[in-house]
């Protein structure tokens, strides 16, 4: 096959293309004559329906750390482990906050004129990112075991306290502490990382994470597969 | 933000360089409906990036950087369905006999094209286009040697793959 082949082919196929979708395609560029109806694309605007969804989800852990912190202060200190059980809750709760408020800023500085390169590897730090905030929210869990905990029930429940009760949380301790040091990217293919991330989320970031090498081999030139 | 003045010349120029959204938006797109999207999705970027457009490159680079980055960035995941789908809708045309092997290697190229990573995909497109080597490697974000190494296997790899199934 001659170098210009493949040139001919694609201009047979620019001049065989479909022309009620060329026509349609065309006719949705000429329709937007406004400064309006620009503006009105940025209501179906995936990166809008992206950054809405975080705002979302960004509000709810708002909302829910001021819950927490109300009942502490309804509570007034007279359970302290109630009390701090919330309050290490909603500190972990609003680190994830934190994480996805950056997550926004980070969208909203997306800058899609700059190199391809350079673009894409900002989303797929972005997309890989979503780690973060996995690790930092399973710290919260053994919180969950210890809020209810009183100095009247300790002494009331005798053995079974420290036989059941306290051995769930510890267990609960060691696994959010392993889990937080060991959900990495680095880890991504082993078996107890794949069963973590099952299902939708697990696709979504096996592909950015195999996207990511795909950018950096096309950056590095790294021919592998051909 | 752009003020009005800016967008009445961005859509002049949108205009005069439409057929670049539709030709990212066909490569990238493969459902009818997500075509049409890509291009709403691509207008709307343009426009937004429109500002800090530098005047030290060509319109048309700025415009394939914008464009291509927008549909890798949102119709990415799609090339996974994409493999038995055409790339580009292309009207059947019977009627010329020669013109019918023309029409099936067409599709053939079509159906590789598709299968190739988005950023191949990308630097394909822009040399169908007659860029530059130069224009190329600013769009993309790579050295002009990386281009050039790159587009010679991804070629390479595609004359293979067309020459197999006409073969067969």
């Amino acid at each position: 096959m001659q170098e210009n082949e493949l040139k001919n082919m694609w201009k047979v196929l620019e001049a065989k293309l479909d022309e009620t979708r060329l026509l349609n395609m065309q006719s949705i560029i000429q329709n937007v004559q406004t400064f309006g109806q620009l503006q009105a694309l940025k209501a179906g605007n995936k990166m809008t329906s992206l950054l809405r969804i975080k705002k979302a989800v960004m509000l709810l852990g708002v909302v829910w750390t001021a819950l927490l912190l109300f009942l502490v202060w309804a509570n007034g200190f007279s359970n302290l482990y109630f009390c701090i059980s919330l309050l290490c809750i909603a500190a972990v709760t609003f680190m994830a906050v934190l994480v996805y408020a950056r997550h926004i800023w980070l969208i909203s500085q997306l800058d899609f004129s700059s190199n391809i390169v350079k673009v894409q590897q900002k989303i797929c730090a972005l997309q890989t990112s979503t780690i973060q905030i996995t690790r930092i929210l399973f710290l919260q869990s053994p919180f969950y075991c210890t809020w209810f905990w009183s100095a009247q029930m300790i002494q009331g429940s005798g053995m079974k306290f420290w036989l059941i009760s306290v051995p769930i949380a510890l267990f609960f301790t060691m696994v959010s502490v392993w889990l937080y040091k060991n959900i990495r990217i680095e880890n991504a293919g082993k078996k107890w990382f794949r069963f973590l991330f099952s299902g939708r989320e697990w696709t979504l970031l096996t592909d950015a994470l195999q996207y990511m090498q795909e950018v950096e081999d096309f950056k590095k030139d790294n021919l592998a597969g051909y | 933000m752009v003020d009005e003045q800016q967008t009445t010349s961005f859509l002049q120029l949108l205009e005069q360089h439409k057929g670049i959204v539709i030709k990212v938006a066909s490569m990238y797109a493969t459902g009818f409906n997500s075509k049409d999207d890509l291009v709403q999705e691509i207008i709307y970027q343009l426009w937004r990036s429109y500002p800090t457009y530098n005047q030290q490159y060509r319109f048309t680079t700025w415009m394939y950087r914008v464009s291509l980055n927008v549909a890798i960035s949102f119709y990415r995941q799609e090339k996974r369905n994409a493999i038995n789908r055409v790339l580009l809708p292309v009207a059947e045309d019977t009627t010329d006999e020669c013109n019918l092997q023309q029409q099936e290697q067409a599709k053939l190229l079509q159906k590789y094209i598709a299968l190739l990573k988005p950023l191949d995909k990308a630097l394909l497109l822009l040399y169908f286009e007659e860029k530059t080597y130069k224009e190329m490697a600013e769009v993309l974000g790579i050295t002009e040697t990386n281009v050039a190494t790159r587009l010679s296997r991804v070629k390479e790899k595609l004359k293979q793959q067309i020459e197999k199934e006409i073969k067969y």
